[in-house]
């Protein structure tokens, strides 16, 4: 057994707790993202721009997320430290660039 | 959700809100009303949007469930607390019971 193996069969990771944090989440993340997308279509933001407010914006989340919710601790809530930092950092790009797309068009009267 | 989390969300939407209408009524005049249509959006509309979406994620984060410990021991700590134990088959074997002992038990504290 490699070192891995071994560390799992002795501390043990509940597999439906780390559903639940992943699920959570994945909604905190979904929807701050169509929100980020609401703003840069109102300021007005275009290509290159809009895409770094979307990543700063997932920073920020991802920040408020280390501090709020694994308070510190990430290891204790996740697998591994980056999955706070980088999971599911992706999943709310559609979105954005939907409510992105529909608010310029809008506001841009 | 709480209610504190529900109130900074909403209220950050109401902000949203409140600054899209802005920067609508804003690039409106501009193109309709004005001969210059080189403007930017006014500093003010531009920080009510930021202070907006920054407050609507601190909101969903206040609001959100708390995570569940990823450790096996930690969550089934939890668990036995409330009552849940994933071992709770184990706590009763009628299989190893030993009936003398228990019956010796039972007489000593009879009497």
């Amino acid at each position: 057994m490699d070192e891995k193996e071994r560390k799992q069969a002795i501390y043990p990771v509940s597999t439906e707790s780390l559903q639940q944090n992943g699920k959570t989440v994945y909604y905190i993340r979904s929807v701050t993202s169509t929100i980020f997308g609401v703003s840069a279509g109102i300021l007005g933001l275009e290509s290159y721009y809009g895409f770094l407010f979307y990543f700063a914006g997932t920073a920020f989340v991802s920040l408020l997320l280390f501090l709020l919710l694994a308070r510190g601790q990430p290891t204790e809530y996740f697998t591994s430290a980056n999955d706070i930092w980088m999971g599911n950092a992706l999943t709310g790009l559609s979105s954005f660039v939907l409510t992105w797309t529909l608010f310029y068009g809008l506001v841009d009267a | 959700m709480s209610f504190v989390s529900t109130a900074i969300t909403v209220f950050s939407l109401l902000l949203l809100f409140h600054a899209g209408y802005s920067a609508y009524e804003f690039s409106h005049y501009l193109k309709h009303l004005t001969v210059n249509s080189n403007a930017t959006l006014p500093i003010d509309i531009i920080t009510e949007t930021i202070v907006a979406t920054c407050l609507f994620a601190l909101g969903q984060v206040f609001g959100a469930d708390k995570l569940r410990p990823v450790s096996f021991a930690k969550w089934a700590k939890g668990l036995e607390r409330e009552g849940k134990s994933p071992f709770a088959f184990l706590e009763r074997r009628p299989g190893y019971m030993n009936v003398t002992k228990l019956r010796e038990e039972y007489a000593s504290t009879k009497k």
